[in-house]
Parts: structure tokens; sequence; C-alpha cells
């Protein structure tokens, strides 16, 4: 697993310009949620109370985009090891063929807790996000059955990936799921009920609802047992899921041929 | 000795269509295998499957004793695999730290990949490049660094696709001198190479085997099968000068067949129950021609390689 880490931030430091538009363009972000914050008016008082509609956004903001890492990109550095070739000599080293092959996107998990740090970080100190009462515990275990779950969909995107040899009819899915479904810019409290009922359907809105819950209100585990709960059963279903899925498609390719093909 | 490569009865389809059939073989252990066939006959299929990249529909493969099905991890640790797509590599990396990445992916303990790798670097005269990224070299170095990664766990085991496909003449003259001299002889290893060099088949290669539309047609040493693919007599002509239309010519001639001219030398098939060398030298004495050197050809693998592979334009 080190030598995929390392390959991939060598492969990321040999463009110039990577680790300015990563940094860069993470704290931007920030800039963006903090004049989005500042626009909106009226807030509900669940929200003011605890941190401001600014900590609202930026907890949704910044740990939708680590989360949902595994479901864009798992899919995404395969295509590219497939589109430069690289696919097939991977798989015929004595490493596991699936670790071969997902952990193509090892690197960008571990830029991701920098850019994550960085963002809440900026956050805090040049914005004033109010995490005085966070339960760093209980948002890492959230974070961890999250990271399980939407991985597990990144996998799901890769066995089509394999079999399909594109990713993307699942992506446009990601993104409208991502930014409209789960509440990362308001509460779904605010859609309409005939739409919540896909936000319910999504593992990003309990992780977020859990997300906020720790580090705004600094609630305990037992607080948090719905969102946990709800997570838990995403993991049940999608781990075995997406493994299965996986392996199916890899024998695919082994019966069809197909490995390297994209 | 013991067996490194075995196949019994392996076959692959695609739907309908066979790639390799009932292809059954036996390589021993530290020995350099070549395998010939014209583009489809099935050579890569069959490599494919030995090295786990691609499931049989059916039959046995078992690469250093371990079923290919059964046993994919061990056979993957006991080879090394040379593409025959040279670009297969990290183009922003450098080389050493392709060959770095792959021997960790190979388990080489890690205090040993530097070593390991300086040393490849050095056996291919890479090491005053080691440090430039892949995407700046050129087709015979890239190709070397394909050879390379196949040795970095020394694998007790190597399949070659095509080896010195793109290199310069001496680099490829390098390469087949240290498959045979240092891979096969001094290190004992097998080589399962596939080419389409007939030196390579000829000079380098313990046995030989060719392919055509997925069956292997001819097994044997280089000297057997020369002598198990028996042909019509091969017949070569030199003559004085080039001869205007000598093929048209020659064709008048009872039981020539397979004629091929090239300047002032020219080969020919001939029945031997029909053709009288009488005939043939009246017709080109008639024409003008003056024969300097006349007689059997020296069919060397090329032609009977050419009848196995059921291909005209592959020799």
């Amino acid at each position: 697993m080190w030598a995929l880490i390392r390959r991939g931030f060598l492969i990321a430091k040999s463009y110039r310009l990577n680790f300015v538009g990563t940094y860069f363009g993470g704290a931007l972000y920030i800039f963006f949620y903090a004049l989005l914050a500042n626009f909106v008016g009226q807030q509900p008082a669940a929200i003011r109370e605890f941190g401001g509609y600014f900590t609202f956004l930026l907890i949704g903001g910044v740990f939708a985009r680590y989360l949902s890492l595994g479901m864009k990109f798992l899919a995404r550095e395969i295509e590219q090891e497939m589109v430069i070739g690289t696919v097939e000599p991977l798989m015929v080293t004595a490493t596991n063929p699936a670790l071969a092959l997902l952990g193509a996107s090892a690197w960008l998990f571990v830029e991701g807790i920098f850019v994550l740090f960085l963002q809440l970080g900026v956050g805090v100190i040049f914005f004033g996000a109010d995490l005085s009462r966070a339960n760093w515990l209980a948002a890492l275990v959230i974070i961890i059955l999250a990271l399980l779950a939407l991985n597990s969909w990144g996998i799901l995107s890769a066995a089509f990936l394999l079999i399909f040899k594109r990713a993307d009819p699942l992506n446009w899915l990601i993104d409208l799921t991502t930014y409209i479904f789960c509440g990362v810019y308001f509460p779904i409290a605010l859609l309409p009920w005939f739409l919540q009922i896909f936000s319910y359907l999504l593992p990003l809105t309990y992780a977020l609802e859990g997300l906020r819950g720790a580090l705004m209100r600094g609630q305990s585990l037992y607080d948090l047992r719905a969102p946990l709960f709800a997570l838990l059963i995403f993991d049940l279903v999608l781990i075995p899921l997406a493994l299965i899925a996986f392996r199916r498609a890899l024998a695919y390719t082994k019966r069809t041929g197909s490995l390297g093909q994209y | 000795m013991t067996t490194a490569i075995e196949t019994r009865a392996l076959t692959k389809c695609y739907g309908n269509a066979t790639a390799v059939q009932d292809v059954t073989l036996v390589i021993p252990h530290g020995e350099l295998f070549g395998l010939f066939g014209a583009n489809g006959a099935g050579k890569t299929t069959l490599i494919r499957m030995l090295t786990t990249l691609l499931a049989p529909t059916r039959g046995e493969a078992y690469v250093n004793s371990f079923d290919v099905v059964k046993h994919a991890d061990a056979v993957r640790a006991s080879v090394g695999m040379v593409f025959s797509n040279e670009n297969s590599f990290y183009g922003r990396l450098s080389g050493r730290e392709n060959l770095k990445f792959f021997a960790a992916l190979q388990n080489v303990p890690r205090q040993n990949v530097r070593v390991r790798v300086d040393e490849l670097l050095r056996m291919f005269t890479l090491d005053r490049h080691a440090d430039a990224m892949f995407q700046t070299y050129s087709t015979g170095m890239r190709q070397k660094m394909n050879v390379a990664r196949a040795l970095l766990h020394d694998p007790p085991i190597l399949f070659l696709d095509e080896p010195t496909k793109g290199m310069d003449v001496q680099t490829a003259d390098a390469v087949r001198v240290l498959l045979k001299q240092e891979i096969v002889a001094r290190q004992g290893k097998t080589v399962f190479l596939t080419t389409h060099d007939l030196y390579e088949m000829e000079h380098l290669c313990d046995r030989i085997g060719v392919i055509a539309h997925g069956e292997m047609r001819v097994f044997g040493r280089p000297r057997e099968v020369l002598n198990q693919a028996r042909r019509k007599p091969l017949y070569q002509i030199e003559l004085a000068q080039p001869l205007a239309e000598v093929t048209k010519l020659l064709e008048r001639v009872n039981g020539i067949r397979e004629l091929r001219a090239e300047g002032a030398r020219v080969e020919f098939e001939a029945d031997t129950e029909i053709f009288s060398e009488k005939e043939l030298w009246d017709v080109i004495y008639a024409a003008g021609g003056q024969i300097r050197k006349f007689g059997p050809a020296d069919q060397g693998l090329r032609a009977l390689l050419r009848d196995a592979a059921d291909d005209e334009q592959l020799v």
C-alpha cells in the first residue's frame, strides 16, 4: 500500500502546479462558503445556535468532498491505468490484483486528509468557524463508517468500469446526490417531502448529519445512534455487494480477455 | 528435471471463436522455449493464460507446478512477464522510480529494492538515464525497462512477448546474450518467449513451437523441427545476370511451383516426379540467361515455419 501511495505522490509531484491547485483551490472553497454564509440572511435557530451557517457549510462541503473521493475516483484511477497500459503489469505482480487496482487511488485519500485539515483550519482561523464543542472521537467513528459505505459505492463503480469500460453513467448520479440531496449546502428539511425520501436513501446524508452533530453540537456516539445505525446498515449491505461485484467483474475480464481494453 | 510449464489440452474460446485449442506442452526448468506464430495465431492468448491474466475455457495449465486457476497467486509470484506493449509504465515517473514501484508490488524486501533496481539498471545500461522521466525514453530503452521489470523479483520463469521488438541490432543482441547466457545458462531460469524473429527461433531457443489458428502445429528442437516438417524439395538458381520476366519464363517448366525471384536469385519448389533439370536449363539458355549456381536451397526454418504457421506474410 505504501508503494501505491508513494507512486501517487510522485506522479502528483511531477506536475508543477498540482499542489498549488489542490491546496490553494481547497482553501478558496472556504472563502466561497464564507461568502455564501454572509449572503444567507435568516438562519434556523438550530444552526445559528451551534456555530452558524458558515460552520454548517464548512462541515458539509469539506467532508462531502473527502468522503466522496472513493465514489468519484476509484473507478477513474483504474481507467487511467487502463489508458496508459499499466493494468496488466499490475495484475501479474505478487500483489493481490484487487488491491493493486483499487490502491491506484490510495494517494488521493492521503492527500484528501491534508486538504481536509487545511480547509477546516482556514475555516476556523480566518472565518471563525465554531468547532469548540466538537466530539472528535464520535466524528472519527462516523467518518470510518461513512468511508466504508461510500467507498463500497466507489468499488461498485469500478466493477461497472471493468465490465462496461466507462464509469461515467454513475458519476452524474454521484455529483447530483452529493450536492442536492445530502444536505451539503442546506438542511434536507428544506427539501420537499418527496425529495427527502431520496435523501434518506443515501449514506452521505447520515454521514453529514452525524458529523454536524459531533462537530457542531459535540454529540456523543449514543446521541448519534440513529445516523450511526443507518451507516452501519449501509455498510452491511454495500460492502459485501461491492466486494462480490468487483470479484465478479475481475473474473469477467479474465474470462473475456478484456482487462487491458478501455 | 522438474516441469516449469505444463499444459494439457489447454483451450480458450471467446463465444464461438477458438483462440487456443487443445494445446499440450511440457517445458522443463532451465529451457529457453520459443513460440512462433502469425498475428492472431494464439501466442499472446496462450501466454496470458499461463500468467493468470486470462482464464482458460477448458484444459489444465501448471506453472512452476502451480495450477494457473487454483493457485494464481503462487503462479504470479513465480513468473516475470515482458509485455509486448513497451509503454506500460508511468510516463511521469523516472525509470528508477518505476522499477522501485514494481519491485514493491513484487514483494522484493524493502532493504533489497535499491540494490536490485541499481543492478538491473546497470545490466541494461539504463543507469545513465535512470532518473529521467520514463516518457523521455526511446523505444529501445522502454523495451529494456520492460525486461528489467520482469526480472525484479528474480522469478524462476520468464514470459517474454516479443522481447526484442523495437530494439536496435546491438541492444537486441545484448538481450539475446543476456537471456541465453545469463538468465538461462547461468541462473537456470526457464524462458518462454514469443517472437517473429527467425534468428531468435533458430539460434536462441532450445525448443520451438509453431502455433497457427490456436493449434500447436510443430513442437521440438529447431533441428528436429527441420526434419519433422518435410516439404517438397526447394531449389535455388543463381543467374549470372538478372533475367527479364524470369518468373513467367520458369512457370512454363513442368513441376515448378512457388516461384520467388529476387534479382539474379530464384527459388522454387519442384515436384520431383515431373520436374526435369534439363528442361530448366534449356528454358533459361533459350532466353539468353546463364546459370552460375544451381542446387537445393537451404530450407532453414523460414519455409518450414511459414508452412506450419499458414501465413505467407509471416517470414
